[in-house]
């Protein structure tokens, strides 16, 4: 495979990838709700959102999350920007009443520029906590959290079994196909294909000549895999036990802890309307009265 | 004007966890008009060296060279008609069957010509051509590839590459998973062409092939190249440094040089020869 793909889980030892997948999924639960709460105000908005930013900063340093792939992963957020601005500055949000400045006789209102940018942080945010979670995680690891917290749904028969097997293989495969995904384009490439350039005649025969050959060995593998697995006598209802066991130690009560703090408190401020700004401000300004 | 690798270094991933060297300072040549093969175990670095002849691969340091193309990081030194190169050299994948997508057979042979700019009909044409070559007839143009059998997905997928023309025909593991006789008539083929003055690189784990049909052979070993060779000296000498398997033939040989057998090793390269050694050889009645 020639590149990285986005959020591929890396082998180190860091204190994160130490963590109980569970605790780890439900902290981003909680730290993807602190990131999409609202406030009183657009500076609000900004303080709140550089502070989480700094606490995921640090998150992806502790995690040794490589920066040199979070931010060639962002860099095809540039199409999403350009986008969002101009849905923002087309259809300008309720209110907005400060002109930036004006093309001809159309306004363009700083409030569409600050709506853009806070859903760019937003974005950026989610990604890189995403990033945090798959790549100190093994998928399998994942698979086995996921199908830990559906449990209760086991009570009103819910096949929490079959879905975490089918996710499990879902994730199983993916660099198996993007393995195959190489092949086929060295292969095709070999015949002339030119996958970047070209015109878009061109370029659809070239995806064509991709995606008929993937899609033929998936599912010839999905067979392949489905009869080696009725050949084990495999059972999805039969009771089974496992391998590995996740473990909860005192680390993850304590990651936990603080993820919940943070985001109680961010709700807190968000509920209640408080503008740290606003406060500090009346403070330096009731000491200077003084 | 031969092929010529030098210095040439590759890793995957660099600079990432996954780094892994493939290929540690390969310098090697290969001649025009040579039936050469390409031997060693899984994850040696085979695959790694012939990708890089049609630039698919570019080495991490060094360079190779494919007549007046060069494959090579550097931007100054480097080919930019990297298509030209791929038409030149035409690389069979190993299980090529898998690059198959078209609805006909002579579409998807055509596929390739048309892609270097062939007109349809001029397409069409070295489609046919190249289809009889693999010994597929009219009977099969019109079919879906998807209904073929294997070993005849396999001969389209080579006709695919064969519509190029290419001077270079470079093969990984061709006859893997075909039936024996499907195998020797797959080889019987590149010898035709090689016969035609096709040079061909051959990537294989069957020795008896490697004897049969190669000139040079080059023994690769963890990334690096370990002997550029005769397939007479390669399975001459007694010792199996690189646990290649010896070739039935010489299997044969050498069980009858043990049982007493004077035979001269170096006379035999095929059953002809064997059986005109085992006539000649001291002691038989004739």
């Amino acid at each position: 495979m020639k590149s990285l793909s986005l959020g591929r889980y890396a082998p180190f030892n860091s204190l994160v990838h130490r963590l109980d997948p569970r605790s780890k999924l439900l902290i981003l639960v909680l730290m993807m709700v602190a990131v999409f709460y609202g406030y009183s105000s657009q500076v609000m908005t900004f303080v709140m959102g550089g502070i989480l930013l700094l606490i995921i900063f640090v998150m992806l340093l502790v995690s040794r999350v490589s920066l040199r792939q979070l931010f060639s992963s962002l860099k095809a957020l540039w199409i999403m920007i350009i986008i969002l601005l101009l849905i923002n500055v087309l259809v300008p949000p309720l209110g907005a009443s400060r002109i930036a400045f004006s093309v001809g006789t159309y306004h363009i209102f700083w409030e569409s520029i600050l709506q853009s940018a806070k859903i760019i942080l937003r974005l950026v945010m989610m990604i890189s906590l995403t990033l945090i979670l798959t790549a100190t995680t093994k998928p399998l690891d994942l698979t086995y959290a996921l199908e830990w917290y559906m449990y209760p749904l086991k009570l009103i028969k819910f096949p929490t079994h079959e879905i975490a097997m089918t996710i499990s293989i879902a994730l199983r495969f993916i660099p198996t196909l993007l393995d195959e995904t190489m092949r086929i384009m060295n292969a095709q490439a070999s015949r002339g294909v030119d996958f970047e350039h070209g015109k878009v005649k061109e370029k659809i025969k070239a995806i064509l000549s991709l995606i008929v050959p993937l899609f033929m060995s998936a599912f010839q593998r999905s067979e392949e895999l489905a009869n080696a697995m009725e050949a084990r006598g495999y059972n999805p209802r039969a009771k089974r036990t496992r391998y590995r066991n996740l473990h909860w130690g005192g680390g993850d009560t304590f990651s936990l802890l603080l993820a919940t703090i943070l985001t109680a408190g961010v709700i807190l401020t968000s509920v209640m309307n408080w503008n740290y700004v606003e406060m500090i401000f009346n403070i330096t300004t009731w000491s200077v009265g003084l | 004007m031969p092929i010529k690798y030098e210095n040439v270094s590759f890793t995957y991933n660099a600079k990432t966890p996954f780094s892994y060297e493939a290929l540690s300072s390969v310098n090697l040549e290969i001649l025009d008009g040579s039936f050469t093969a390409i031997v060693g175990k899984t994850g040696c670095g085979k695959s790694t060296l012939i990708q890089q002849l049609n630039g698919l691969l570019v080495p991490t340091s060094g360079e190779v060279i494919i007549n007046d193309y060069v494959v090579a990081k550097s931007r100054k030194r480097r080919t930019k008609k990297i298509k030209e190169l791929r038409k030149l050299v035409g690389l069979v994948f190993q299980f090529p069957e898998y690059q198959l997508f078209e609805e006909t057979v002579e579409k998807d042979v055509a596929f390739g010509p048309k892609n270097f700019g062939a007109s349809n009909e001029g397409a069409l044409k070295s489609a046919h051509e190249a289809l009889r070559l693999v010994g597929l007839d009219e009977s099969f143009y019109k079919r879906s590839p998807f209904d073929l059998s294997g070993g005849e997905r396999r001969r389209v997928a080579i006709a695919g590459i064969l519509a190029l023309n290419p001077n270079i025909l470079v093969l990984d593991e061709p006859t893997a998973g075909l039936d024996p006789r499907g195998a020797r008539e797959m080889m019987a083929l590149f010898k035709g062409l090689h016969d035609n003055g096709t040079t061909v690189i051959l990537v294989t784990h069957d020795m008896n092939i490697v004897l049969e049909y190669s000139d040079t052979v080059i023994v690769m070993e963890d990334g690096e190249v370990r002997e550029i060779t005769t397939p007479l000296e390669l399975f001459n000498k007694e010792n199996d440094r690189y646990s290649l398997e010896t070739p039935l033939l010489y299997k044969f040989v050498k069980s009858l040089s043990d049982k007493g057998m004077a035979l001269d090793i170096r006379m035999i390269k095929d059953i002809d020869s064997l059986a005109a050694a085992i006539a000649l050889a001291p002691g038989n009645k004739r």
